[in-house]
């Protein structure tokens, strides 16, 4: 932890606490620049902070937000995926450089030198938005292509896939002690009445088999 | 990750806060299921964007903030997917300050983006309209021709605005590192038009003086690199 961090945090500590601690103690010995960082995110805290608030999402107000921010949706499909981020990376993306998904595929399947695989690679493409596809089996060539069309490198696009991958942990273990673990173990139990969650999109097909592999199910599966 | 499971009861990862949220989902991805996960990195994004919008519509121009403000939610779930990055402390200050720096860090590597070398970079001579003090035309430094140059010619500029007060400097990223006409510069930070025309030609003056100091101005080459936000720079934190 950084020493602006350690003293955000111990000041903030004492402030949620009901303490009143000193501005001007906390600065010091800062340089300028370590001031201003400080300040800044004492006041973002706590200026207007819903975080501080507390209490229950509005549940119609979240479920509107979720049919209109594209982001909500997509932070599902990446939490939920096997994709890592980019779920949420590569239309951002995408809208940043104004191509819808149906004019990237023939780009992309031009730079990999496979015009006539365009629709195999535009499916393949779409897995990787969905959360579908197993990063780790895109190869650095196709990164390189679509970070070249979306002005991004294809390391920030290999970061952004890379996740641990789901599983491992039984029921009953927690990752880590932090919060109320009550609170937190009752989401895990499943109830019949409960509504079904937000869908994060149907799962598009087995992928084939490596000895069925050609050329461009290399690129996308054979890492 | 399967996502075909009974139900769950949404209301219960509603009632989380997000110091709960985030330790939801990180339960979620270990136990491989997905539509916890889902909903509490939607919950959680639903609940934290409000306050990281409005932090960054002060300091970038209304057309950037939708998109930084979801590339950083973006980083601080993509963090907590992986053992090396995700969030490790305890409290929600330090949450906070955790989510805080990935979005100045976002910000930073927005800031760069749009600043970058050659067709984007302003010269030294753009700065004032006229010709350089030796005569010769200017020219922008690429990455290609003059790495070193650019790297202090980056310091420099850092120095020149580290010296600013906060306002001066808020006005000078907007001014012209963001390319923003003064009228807009002054509805944004409440100051006269001609206090931020004051405030852009004494950064200019400055600067330039500042890099004729160290010579790279007497090379003739003088991009201007963007301004850089404070903080750690690129990448998840």
């Amino acid at each position: 932890m950084s020493e602006i961090d350690r003293r955000f945090t111990d000041f903030m500590t004492a402030w949620l606490e009901g303490a009143q601690p000193d501005r001007d103690s906390v600065m010091s010995g800062l340089d300028e620049q370590g001031q201003a960082e400080l300040a800044d995110m004492i006041d973002a805290f706590t200026d207007q902070n819903e975080w501080l608030e507390g209490g229950q999402v509005d549940r119609e107000e979240f479920l509107a937000a979720l049919a209109t921010d594209p982001l909500l949706q997509r932070i599902g499909r990446a939490a939920a995926g096997i994709s890592g981020t980019w779920p949420a990376m590569l239309p951002r993306l995408r809208e940043r450089a104004r191509l819808d998904r149906e004019s990237l595929a023939p780009l992309l399947a031009d730079r990999l030198g496979n015009p006539e695989g365009a629709e195999k690679i535009a499916d393949y493409y779409h897995r990787m938005e969905w959360g579908d596809l197993p990063a780790e089996g895109v190869s650095d060539t196709v990164l390189a292509a679509i970070a070249d069309l979306l002005d991004t490198t294809a390391e920030d696009l290999r970061d952004s896939g890379q996740a641990d991958p789901p599983g491992g942990m039984e029921a009953g273990e927690s990752s880590s002690a932090q919060a109320d673990p009550t609170a937190v173990e009752l989401v895990f139990t499943r109830t019949a009445t409960g509504k079904q969650s937000p869908g994060v999109g149907e799962h598009r097909g087995d992928l084939p088999d490596p000895g069925d592999w050609d050329e461009t199910d290399r690129l996308f599966l054979g890492g | 990750m399967p996502r075909r499971q009974p139900a769950i009861d949404s209301s219960l990862i509603a009632s989380l806060d997000p110091e709960q949220l985030f330790e939801c989902l990180l339960l979620a991805r270990d136990r491989d299921d997905g539509d916890v996960a889902s909903e509490c990195a939607q919950v959680f994004a639903f609940r934290i964007k409000p306050q990281l919008t409005r932090w960054a519509r002060k300091r970038l121009p209304e057309e950037a903030v939708g998109e930084v403000v979801d590339e950083a939610i973006e980083r601080v779930v993509g963090s907590s997917m992986k053992a090396s990055t995700r969030f490790r402390g305890e409290t929600l200050p330090e949450l906070f300050a955790w989510v805080y720096r990935i979005l100045r860090n976002t910000t930073a590597d927005h800031f760069r983006r749009i600043g970058k070398p050659a067709e984007h970079g302003l010269t030294i001579e753009s700065l004032d309209g006229a010709p350089g003090e030796d005569g010769d035309s200017a020219r922008s430094i690429t990455d290609e021709e003059d790495g070193y140059a650019r790297v202090e010619i980056e310091m420099v500029t850092e120095q020149v605005l580290a010296g600013l007060s906060p306002d001066h400097r808020e006005v000078v990223q907007l001014a012209v590192h963001q390319d923003l006409a003064s009228a807009e510069v002054a509805d944004r930070t409440g100051k006269t038009v001609a206090n931020v025309d004051q405030i852009k030609s004494r950064y200019r003056r400055d600067l330039r003086s500042a890099l004729e100091a160290t010579g790279t101005a007497a090379t003739g080459s003088g991009a201007v690199p963007p301004a850089q936000a404070t903080g750690p720079t690129a990448g998840h934190d």
